[in-house]
């Protein structure tokens, strides 16, 4: 008992070491300047990618360190060097050149510190108080292209990269909206990771946006280096399979998000925004669906819902029903079916996991090898596995079409963490299918859907619309109702104001378009 | 503590299944039963299996049959389950053959434990055979492998409206229901062919009498049964020189029965049968169809011609004393004192059923 106790009890020893966290003093500036390198070169443990320079400005004594493994050359030739040399010859006033340098005056030497670990040089010089701090930190960024996991046909290609700055921008281009707020947060004792919180002032609902700030604030961990990370800390059910929180890269489905009264966490470093509170069905929502037209929308994702059911339930169907209710085999389809699995020497669950298991294998094989080699382990394995599978008389022809297209439906799912869940949740499924058939299935659907209905994602259900019941919101649920009818926002984060959009376009969309 | 309780139901749950499992891989699947009476009075039965292809080594082109002779079907089954590697299992059967001695001594025994097994397939086809269902099968699976051949025979009966469409399930009400009465259709044999003779008429579960294929046709009409299609060949004329000409054949397009079962006094119980039909001439040599003159002449025939051979077809229920109208369901329906005094089995010889047939051509193809 108390082996399983210890293993998941969550660190019960450590729990009284919370208040021990240092908390360091103001240190003012020294008043040498080798003292003052002293101090950070001890406070920097002697790291070796420390610089330290004398910069000769006439009349001064003057040194700047930097990390150059954080700095830009160019920028401190063009930022430091320059102006410093452009005003030798004259008598110009130190001022000046520290204005040309686009420097900081900062008294507080651990605060420089903290600056100088983010790429900044800092300037000495002999007789000040104080200390100019000059921002030459290199960057390296990405394009703004479409992430790679999630493509959409039509509409914005641009996705977030890992520069928070850019990010906000690309959220703030489209929002141009003074209730848009940006919250900061400083996660992770070690990795003092920056996170921001950004939602819509006169849309989020303040309780939501206080159950959001009181979880991060209550992170007391030392490594927090992306949104990923953070999402463990602060969904409502760690042990549920399903996600509580929808990860993205469009900077469009997390606008569309906001505007609909929920919050985003972007963090630095980090391309994935965290949106919440999310329910089910936002994870088979893409932003094609807004697209494309009102038919075409409804239908993909409408595919998309069915594809869920499929992913879960088909194979434990079949198994379910080869080996506990063949009855229900229509005459004309008894005989291939018989006949493909008479010689089988496995009993259906076998196969299944078997043929699972390959697959599985094949998809993480293909996600680990570059690009051409990937295709290929895809076509040795889906082509001259399934091929000699069936020859070899292990698996039979019915239970590769069950499985192939259970793998396929199970990757239709826009959001690449429902799709993983999904594909997990059919274990349980078909096991009950091959203890108990039907019933078994039965009987595991409804432990999931209970578990469905019970779910909450910060404080809102899960399984809304269904679970609170609310018609209204269906009509932007498994079918996508024409903008023009979607008069309300979904009911499911609460926003403090329900109505987006009046009676737009029902004038001309005539009478035959009546309620 | 909550972590062991978790585990241990877990287990408890995965540990109580399988009881129930029935592997279709292990399976036999019996696709054909019949029964037969044999010399001493026992109950013959003759099993098909469904013949599975499964290895490439297994070429034989010819169906796994076995007889077994035993007291009542189970009993036949449980002997034959011990020639059959695998276990046998019924639950697919599709074409149910009952020998016409035994049906004549009553189905009911025979189908008893059909309708006690739940796994039984109620959906499955039932017919009467000529003489002997052993010889029916035997004979077919010389030549051939036997799977759907004798489902899809009695099912495009159906479809032409030859064969009343009923399986194990929808006979059984009418089995047990003394104010109606069942047919099932009836084969014979033609070479090695099975070949559909007509209908098996019944009086609860014995067989009574044959109608032959134009008759139960007939039959079907007057029971408002018209299925997809229905086509019959008259003879209208005798006089002209070549045979074909003699001859109309229609396709029965709709049809408007009204059934009037009429109490007056003590049983003098009268029925009228009253059958509007449309049809099509799909058929007529003679043609002419076009006259308005030549259409009258023809309907008013063609009425009395069905109308006649509709009173011999009642004859020949009657006389088999085969309620396939269900008057009797109407008495007990309407007039339940009336059929507190009546003794069906008896009186329905002496009902007085009147059928009248009144037939239009409304269609005479696409020629002129």
């Amino acid at each position: 008992m108390g082996f399983f106790q210890k293993m998941f009890s969550n660190n019960p020893r450590k729990s009284s070491s919370i208040s021990k966290m240092p908390v360091l003093t103001p240190q003012p500036l020294l008043p040498n300047i080798q003292e003052n390198i002293n101090y950070v070169k001890e406070a920097l443990f002697h790291t070796d990618d420390l610089i330290h320079q004398t910069l000769s400005i006439p009349g001064y004594n003057s040194e700047f360190l930097f990390l150059y493994s954080m700095c830009d050359q160019k920028k401190i030739r063009d930022e430091i060097l320059k102006p410093i040399s452009d005003h030798r010859h004259l008598d110009q006033e130190l001022k000046e050149i520290l204005i040309d340098m686009r420097a900081n005056k900062h008294d507080d030497l651990e605060n420089v510190i903290d600056l100088l670990v983010k790429g900044n040089a800092v300037l000495f010089i002999e007789g000040f108080t104080e200390c100019y701090v000059i921002e030459v930190r290199s960057s390296h960024e990405r394009n703004v292209a479409e992430p790679s996991n999630e493509k959409t046909v039509e509409g914005s290609h641009a996705g977030f990269v890992e520069s928070l700055t850019i990010n906000l921008q690309l959220v703030r281009k489209h929002i141009e909206n003074r209730n848009l707020v940006v919250r900061r947060y400083k996660l992770g004792k070690q990795t003092r990771a920056e996170t921001v919180l950004i939602y819509l002032n006169n849309l989020a609902n303040p309780e939501l946006i206080d159950e959001i700030n009181e979880r991060l604030r209550s992170i007391n961990a030392d490594n927090i280096t992306s949104t990923e990370f953070i999402e463990e800390y602060i969904e409502d059910t760690s042990l549920s399979p399903f996600p509580q929180l929808l990860h993205t890269e469009r900077p469009d489905r997390v606008i569309a998000n906001l505007l609909e009264g929920r919050a985003a966490l972007l963090a630095e470093g980090s391309p994935t925004a965290l949106l919440m509170p999310v329910t089910f069905f936002s994870f088979y929502q893409s932003p094609d669906d807004y697209y494309f037209r009102s038919f075409s929308g409804s239908f993909i994702r409408f595919i998309r819902i069915v594809s869920f059911v499929i992913a879960i339930c088909l194979p434990a169907y079949y198994i379910a029903v080869v080996s506990f209710h063949y009855e229900v085999i229509p005459q004309d389809l008894l005989l291939p079916i018989k006949s493909s699995i008479e010689h089988i020497p496995y009993p259906p669950i076998l196969e299944a996991l078997f043929m699972e298991l390959t697959i599985e294998l094949l998809r993480e094989a293909g996600i680990r090898l570059p690009g051409p080699v990937g295709q290929t382990i895809g076509i040795v394995g889906g082509l001259v596995i399934g091929d000699a599978v069936i020859k070899a008389g292990l698996v039979s022809n019915a239970m590769i079409i069950v499985v192939a297209l259970t793998a396929i439906s199970s990757f239709v799912v826009p959001s690449h963490e429902m799709s993983s869940s999904v594909r997990i949740l059919r274990f349980p499924v078909m096991i009950g299918a091959s203890l108990f058939g039907f019933f078994g299935i039965v009987y595991s659907l409804m432990m999931i859907l209970i578990h469905l209905c019970s779910l909450h994602s910060f404080g809102t259900p899960y399984f809304a619309p269904v679970a609170p019941f609310r018609l209204k919101d269906w009509k932007d649920m498994i079918i996508r109702f024409p903008q023009w009818k979607l008069n309300q926002r979904s009911n499911d984060p609460a926003p403090q104001k329900l109505s987006q959009e009046g009676y737009s376009g029902e004038g001309h969309h005539g009478d035959d378009q009546a309620e | 503590m909550k972590i062991v309780k978790i585990i241990l139901s877990i287990c408890l749950l995965l540990l109580t299944g399988c009881w129930d499992q029935q592997m279709l891989k292990d399976d036999r699947l019996a696709y054909v039963i019949g029964y037969d009476l044999s010399s001493e009075g026992m109950i013959q039965s003759t099993t098909v299996l469904l013949k599975v292809s499964g290895l490439p080594a297994d070429k034989s082109e010819i169906s796994e049959v076995h007889t077994a002779t035993g007291f009542t079907s189970r009993h036949t089954r449980d002997i034959t389950d011990r020639e059959v590697p695998g276990k046998l299992s019924a639950s697919k059967l599709r074409m149910l053959l009952i020998g016409e001695d035994m049906a004549k001594q009553g189905v009911y025994p025979l189908l008893d434990v059909y309708y006690r097994d739940p796994k039984s397939a109620l959906n499955s086809k039932v017919a009467i055979v000529k003489r002997s269902a052993h010889d029916l099968i035997a004979t077919k699976t010389k030549s051939t492998q036997i799977n759907g051949e004798f489902n899809k025979l009695i099912k495009s009966g159906e479809k032409r409206t030859v064969v009343p469409t009923v399986n194990l399930e929808l006979i059984c009400t009418h089995m047990l229901d003394p104010g109606e009465d069942f047919a099932v259709p009836y084969l014979t044999q033609h070479d090695t062919n099975p070949v559909i003779e007509g209908i098996a008429m019944f009086n609860d579960d014995k067989m009574m009498g044959v109608l032959n294929s134009e008759d139960s046709l007939m039959y079907l009409l007057m029971k408002n049964k018209l299925a997809k299609t229905a086509s019959l060949t008259l003879e209208v004329d005798k006089n002209e020189a070549q045979k074909p000409y003699n001859y109309i054949a229609l396709d029965f397009q709709r049809v408007k029965r009204k059934l009037n079962v009429s109490v007056d006094g003590y049983k003098q119980i009268k029925v009228l049968l009253d059958l509007k039909v449309k049809v099509t001439a799909i058929e007529y040599p003679k043609d002419h169809l076009y006259l308005n003159r030549t259409l009258e002449k023809l309907d008013q025939k063609l009425s009395q011609d069905l109308t006649h051979k509709a009173e011999a077809v009642v004859r020949q229920m009657q006389d088999c004393n085969h309620d396939g109208l269900g008057i009797g369901r109407r008495i007990i329906a309407y007039y339940p004192n009336t059929w507190k005094k009546l003794n069906w089995e008896e009186d329905y010889r002496n009902i007085e059923i009147i059928p009248k047939v009144t037939v239009e051509i409304v269609n005479h193809g696409i020629v002129n």
